[in-house]
């Protein structure tokens, strides 16, 4: 019991911090601040620029921050 | 006669004796004697110098010698694959303590939420900032090129004066210099804003000898004029990043 409640602050306290680095990124590569990265946006970052059509799973040609953590999140 | 077939005699034994030391000194013994680099022909040829001069090892100069004995860098194909086998990731942590992530990257540190002219956060240049694109083969035109950790005391010796905008400039240089694979060539910045600029570039790589793959690099920046130099070692860990080890 104990072990799982390390367990679970231990994640509780991981997973936001990894998520912060793709949303860093995600915030960087957002020149206009619009909430989303289109794929001219996404040219400054080699590996997004590479997975963009994998990563916009609706296909509208931009990625939400959602997609971007999805896709780029640990 | 007798007088004449002695000096063809002494004159072909002279040419043999030339020619065999040729062919001795330059003999690699299928390839591996060359890996010991220009000492072990050297000493081979001083010892054949001592035979024709009658001369005991003892008797030459002590600074003679020296048979200027240089193990090649990878040296660890000699030991077979053992040391290069095995988990990456046991490996590194064997020869270099542990890995190194963007978490202990001076720039992630101190400067990620700041300007960033260079673009290193945008770009995720510092080596797993973005995990899963690197991890399904993320990088500039199909090959994937591996991003940097400037960490710990020995990354921050080459970051030392700089400004976050300074280093936001100076990491592309790291981070091309590094993945180009290309010896002796500048990589420069320049910081309009401040004047600051430096160039950076690889001296040489080679394996180390666990087998990953090392790159010597030497720096020199100019901080408000000021000339500053550094010199150090790092390492592909087996996530790709490029760290500074030494």
């Amino acid at each position: 019991m104990k072990a799982i409640l390390i367990l679970g602050i231990g994640l509780a306290l991981a997973t936001p911090a990894l998520a912060q680095d793709a949303s860093l990124v995600f915030t960087a590569l957002d020149a206009n601040k619009d909430g989303k990265v289109t794929q001219a946006e996404a040219q400054k970052n080699a590996a997004v620029a590479q997975m963009f059509a994998q990563a916009d799973k609706n296909k509208d040609g931009s990625l939400s921050k959602a997609e971007f953590e999805a896709a780029f999140g640990k | 006669m007798f007088k004449k077939s002695l000096m063809i005699l002494t004159a072909a034994s002279l040419l043999a004796g030339a020619s065999t030391e040729t062919v001795l000194a330059q003999s690699n013994f299928g390839g591996r004697a060359s890996s010991y680099g220009d000492g072990y022909t050297d000493g081979y040829r001083r010892g054949w110098d001592d035979f024709r001069m009658k001369r005991e090892y003892s008797e030459r100069a002590p600074q003679d010698r020296n048979y200027n004995y240089q193990p090649v860098p990878d040296n660890s194909r000699y030991y077979g694959d053992q040391r290069m086998s095995g988990d990456p990731n046991q490996r590194w942590q064997q020869q270099y303590q542990r890995q190194y992530t963007y978490q202990d990257d001076s720039y992630y540190r101190e400067c990620r939420t700041k300007v960033d002219p260079g673009g290193i956060i945008a770009g995720a240049l510092i080596g797993g900032l973005l995990g899963n694109a690197l991890g399904k083969g993320g990088g500039r035109g199909g090959a994937t090129i591996a991003g940097v950790v400037v960490g710990g005391a020995l990354g921050g010796a080459l970051t030392k004066n700089m400004d976050c905008e300074d280093r936001s400039y100076a990491y592309n240089t790291y981070y091309d210099g590094f993945n180009a694979g290309r010896t002796g060539v500048p990589y420069q910045w320049r910081n309009p804003r401040s004047g600051n600029y430096g160039e950076f570039r690889v001296n040489d790589y080679y394996n180390d000898r666990v087998g990953f793959r090392c790159a010597n690099f030497a720096q020199e920046i100019y901080i408000k004029g000021r000339p500053q130099t550094a010199t150090g070692r790092a390492c592909q860990q087996p996530d790709g990043t490029w760290a500074i080890v030494g």
